[in-house]
């Protein structure tokens, strides 16, 4: 997407007549024959047979797995029994909420951190976009042991430090035995990985955004929260919809930072769809329960991306 | 990760904060602001430097700890008795050696892979209007929705009806599904953003449509290839679930799998010491990257890519 | 025991062709072929899928069974180091296919039941009498071994039982000098421990993590209660009952002895004893190797570590111990299945069990003694092994664990979250659910 506006192409007409539709012919195909053919391979038959799945039942768990037996049709009996579990939604609700505050405390702290490497001196730039790009390269499940370590209760850093302020008692606290508090841990750790590219993503969408048209909002007057509101958002506005929708995609799916940090037994209270969806199928051999969850995770992040995309779409479409 | 330019501290320092030569319109109080507020906000930068960068701090200090260091009640802010032993165990196990091997080689092979055809595929949006391109975008954003987890049985499935379960090649296939659209996308901004004319101009001197995407197009969108096939790196050297189902010998097994591994045993469960320095020896790599190609993306920049 | 080679093929062939016809006409867990020990393995390589406690505890068994399997049958071993967590899950993606396929594989005793209703394993029964000391198995593993139809698909490996390891100078020190009885002794000794060391905020009398639900069982089961019981085909969850009620309070007051460790599980338990603020722990044998370890444990320990069994209700009534314990079977689909009985057979035989029982309890009562000999530790689980409870023996009881209930029930009486009543019925409405569930 186009932030700058630095350089406008030639006139259409002009564009138009060298690059006829008629002279492209069947090349823009022969690009993207190999990317549709690795994606119907490795994504597209999968999610058909997940899809199949979610459509029988099995008849005995592990014998059908093993000798690939047969599963009859059973139409939507899986999903009428998962729309019925009140679990499920609980979980999808649990789900829902943790995603909204995760993807919003990524991005206005993301949004936050790109206003600030905007602000400061050189050194201070490189220090913290080194250590935010440190951060990201760390894997996941080794973050999330690392804030287990941290918040340990007996021997974590974190007890230890709290306790030291005046009037607190952290001692021996355990973050886990409330999920509420667990998971605020949790959302520690996934904004902490999300938080590096978001902002410097952002960071780098701001150094586009041409330095007379916010002087001139200065100059008139304006705040820097009008300077933000007016000014620098209408440029980022594209850059930001991708981001979320991305961040949505991811944090509606956290998996390895639940499981680890629970060492691979989520208590009831911890479980998100993803969790949900592992326990209940891959987890326990119902495979057919499980593809169910999935399909109805897609069908669920489908609807609410459904805006951003159309959004995306009329970006590219504008180029 | 889609981005509008890449992802650089270079990008920044290029266009750099106009320290107001020109003392005129913002008064002067705005101008002395900005300097003693810089002072503040730098501060600021400071802490958030050392917030975000404990936990690797800790996992750092932690790997060169003694067990009987790690467990005290008053955490040790610095190895008092610093060792190697966790890494020389690390390092000493042949499986830890053949599991980061094989994490090299699936992953380099997902990101090349993807980058090529990613390259092919976002040409084709980004310069081309064809019946079915909007679908085609469609599609590559969807992909990214499937969540993982669900797909590990079918694909399990699919790669053992094609003897490729349990081998490099197979796992480096399935990573392609998340490499791919983040590389189609990404890309397809960069090529946009080159504009129009250097093909036409190359096409009116005799380049055939090939010879302008490697000849022009392909040199500007170096910086874009890189970032991409660096974020590609990371998805693909950190994915865990995929690895842990479909490859099955010890030491067919990714460097996460070893982290997962080792986690659980019972006698290194409580081994933090071994597990943190799995864990850095296994981040290294893409901090090295990090370090390497840092240079070459700002340098990219520094080209004028962005410009005609 | 050998058998002629042409004999070997007629078996192995049968075996291929079942193998190959087999469809999911045959709903009962014998599946198509069985396995009988061959020698011929020239130019063969057995894969074997064993677990990392071998690899820690009895190295040397594993070598010496290897080098007298490869002499005997010319034919070389593999052997692959696996991990508890999330093992079934592998081995269900494994098995599904048929790449990779081991020609042996280690399963937990309460693992098997599922694997043998889903004609997962090669039917051993015809070879029963070639395996030594078969008809002294110790009764929990070869029972974990067999189908519902008397078919024997697993072969009995080693068992292991619980006991109360402690500090014997922190007890000393606070005026303990024999170990309890009775249960109600130990809550008095524990509370003198206790009293002793008020000072240390960190310090656990008893450390007991609030998932430990082996632990919390024996309890259970020790108070006169179970889990659940079959009657007419359908199971009826029992923790509710008013004996296990007990028992689960028994193990509820066991943890207020215990610091930190309410939502923790027992993985780590031998690395938190070997800080040296607690006092005693419930675990396996070898946990004391483990608390003790050069470098992960404190081996300034070894010198004040004794144990004793779990006390009962009564004087010389022990709270029964979970034998715990793993099978070896051979996969229906591994392609070396005569070779995979053979290793098993070595490995199993009275040479190799007369090795493991050092360290770990013998698949047979006829080695106990050489077990119970070893040490004072020894002595103690072997005692322990003698009262034992075991889960619902039906292959819907892998769901009930890989669902957590039990550890999700304790967590929440350990943590205050619930009390024992309320846990006890939720834990009940699920294991009903899960054991009950149409197959």
């Amino acid at each position: 997407m186009t932030v700058s506006t630095a350089q406008r192409p030639a006139p259409r007409s002009l564009r138009r007549r060298t690059l006829s539709r008629a002279r492209a012919g069947g090349l823009p195909y022969l690009l993207v024959l190999p990317v549709v053919l690795v994606l119907l391979t490795v994504a597209g038959w999968p999610l058909l047979k997940i899809v199949l799945l979610s459509l029988q039942r099995q008849d005995s768990g592990k014998y059908a797995l093993f000798h690939g037996g047969s599963s009859s049709f059973t139409g939507l009996s899986n999903y009428v029994d998962t729309l019925t579990d009140a679990t499920f939604w609980t979980v999808a609700l649990r789900t829902v909420v943790f995603t909204a505050v995760n993807v919003a405390l990524s991005l206005v702290i993301g949004m936050a951190i790109a206003h600030l490497l905007n602000r400061v001196s050189p050194w201070a730039r490189i220090l913290l976009t080194a250590t935010l790009l440190f951060a990201w390269a760390v894997p996941s499940t080794v973050s999330t042991q690392i804030y287990y370590w941290l918040f340990a209760n007996q021997y974590g850093v974190v007890n230890y430090l709290l306790d030291k302020l005046p009037g607190v008692h952290m001692h021996g606290h355990d973050w886990f035995a409330d999920p509420h508090q667990g998971l605020a841990v949790v959302t520690l750790v996934v904004v902490w990985g999300a938080v590096p590219l978001l902002a410097i993503s952002l960071h780098a969408g701001l150094t586009q955004i041409p330095r007379e048209v916010i002087e001139a909002a200065r100059v008139d007057g304006a705040s820097a929260w009008q300077v933000f509101r007016n000014v620098t958002m209408p440029y980022l506005r594209p850059l930001v919809a991708i981001l979320a929708t991305l961040s949505i995609i991811w944090d509606f799916g956290v998996f390895n930072q639940i499981w680890f940090m629970r060492n691979g037994h989520p208590e009831p209270g911890y479980q998100t769809l993803g969790i949900y969806m592992y326990s209940n199928g891959i987890g326990s051999s119902h495979y057919n329960v499980g593809a169910t969850i999935g399909v109805l995770m897609m069908l669920g992040l489908l609807a609410v991306i459904v805006v951003y995309i159309r959004q995306l779409l009329a970006i590219g479409d504008a180029e | 990760m889609s981005m509008t330019t890449l992802p650089s501290p270079a990008a920044a320092t290029e266009t750099a904060r106009p320290v107001p030569a020109r003392r005129s319109p913002p008064t002067t109080l705005g101008g002395r602001r900005r300097r003693s507020g810089t002072w503040l906000w730098n501060s600021v930068a400071v802490l958030l430097a050392v917030i975000f960068g404990f936990p690797i701090y800790w996992m750092l200090i932690t790997a060169f700890k003694t067990s009987a260091d790690i467990n005290r009640l008053v955490p040790q802010f610095w190895p008092v008795h610093p060792t190697l032993r966790a890494f020389r165990e690390v390092l000493g196990d042949p499986i830890f050696r053949d599991d980061l091997r094989n994490s090299f080689v699936i992953t380099l092979s997902a990101v090349v892979v993807s980058v090529v055809i990613g390259f092919f595929g976002a040409l084709a949006i980004a310069r081309f209007r064809f019946a079915g391109r909007r679908i085609f975008v469609v599609v590559v954003l969807l992909v990214q929705m499937i969540p993982l987890i669900a797909l590990t049985v079918p694909l399990s499935l699919l790669l053992d009806s094609y003897q490729l379960k349990n081998t490099l090649p197979g796992v480096a296939l399935t990573y392609l599904m998340f490499t791919i659209p983040f590389t189609v996308w990404t890309l397809r901004t960069f090529i946009a953003n080159i504009p129009r004319e250097l093909d036409e101009a190359a096409m009116v001197d005799g380049c055939s449509r090939w010879q302008t995407f490697y000849k022009i197009i392909l040199p500007l969108v170096a910086p874009g290839l890189i970032a991409t096939g660096v974020y590609g790196w990371i998805l693909a050297w950190n994915e865990f679930v995929f690895a842990n189902t479909l490859l099955i010998d010890n030491n067919k097994q990714t460097a996460m799998v070893y982290l997962l591994v080792f986690q659980s045993s019972p006698t290194h469960g409580a081994d933090y010491g071994g597990l943190m320095a799995a864990a850095t020896l296994t981040a290294l790599p893409v901090v090295v990257l990090f370090a390497l190609f840092q240079s070459r993306i700002s340098s990219g920049l520094t080209a004028g890519a962005v410009k005609g | 025991m050998k058998r002629t080679i042409a004999g070997a093929a007629v078996v192995a062939s049968t075996v291929l062709l079942t193998a190959a016809c087999s469809s999911s006409g045959n709903s009962s867990s014998g599946g198509g072929g069985g396995a009988v020990p061959s020698t011929d393995g020239h130019g063969k390589t057995v894969t074997v899928w064993l677990q990392a406690d071998a690899q820690n505890g009895w190295p040397e068994v594993v070598n010496q069974a290897n080098q007298r399997f490869e002499q005997q049958t010319g034919a070389k071993v593999n052997v692959q180091w696996q991990q508890w967590s999330n093992y079934t899950t592998k081995l269900d993606s494994t098995f599904a296919g048929s790449t990779a396929i081991p020609d042996v594989v280690e399963l937990g005793n309460t693992q098997t039941s599922s694997y043998i209703a889903g004609g997962a394993f090669a039917d051993l029964t015809g070879a029963k009498g070639q395996f030594e000391n078969s008809s002294t198995w110790l009764q929990g593993l070869s029972e974990s071994g067999t189908s519902v139809d008397g078919k024997l698909q697993a072969i009995p490996y080693y068992a292991g039982s619980r006991v109360v390891i402690y500090r014997k100078d922190l007890w000393t020190k606070a005026g303990v000098m024999t170990p309890p009885k009775t249960l109600n002794e130990l809550y008095a000794d524990l509370d003198k421990v206790k009293a002793a060391n008020s000072g240390d905020s960190n310090f656990s009398a008893f450390y007991m993590p609030g998932k430990y639900w082996y632990a919390a069982m024996s309890f259970v089961y020790g108070a006169g209660g179970s889990i659940a019981t079959q009657s007419g085909g359908s199971w009826t969850a029992k923790l509710e009952s008013a004996q296990s009620v007990q028992g689960l309070k028994n193990w509820q007051k066991v943890t207020t002895y215990s610091v930190g460790g309410a939502t923790k599980d027992e993985a780590d338990q031998d690395a938190v004893m070997a800080q040296g603020h607690v006092a005693a722990i419930l675990g396996n044998g070898w946990e004391l190797g483990a608390v003790t370890a050069p470098d992960t444990g404190n081996p300034k320990l070894a010198k004040v570590l004794s144990t004793f069994p779990m006390p009962g209700t009564g004087a010389g009534n022990y709270t029964p111990s979970f034998p715990g314990g793993s099978d070896l079977a051979v996969p229906q689909k591994a392609s070396n299945k005569d070779l995979g009985a053979e290793w098993i057979k070595v490995f199993t035989d009275t040479k190799s069990q007369t090795m493991l029982a050092k360290y770990a309890i013998p698949n047979t009562t006829s080695l106990l003694h050489v077990y119970e000999g070893q040490s004072q530790a020894n002595q103690s689980t072997g005692e322990a092994a003698k009262k034992t409870w075991f889960v619902p023996n039906t292959p819907n009881w892998a769901n009930v664990e890989s669902a957590n209930v039990l550890q999700n029930a304790l967590e929440s009486i350990a943590t205050g979250k619930s009390s024992v009543e309320d846990a006890a019925k939720s834990a009940d409405g699920q294991i009903e659910k899960i054991l009950n569930a149409g197959s």
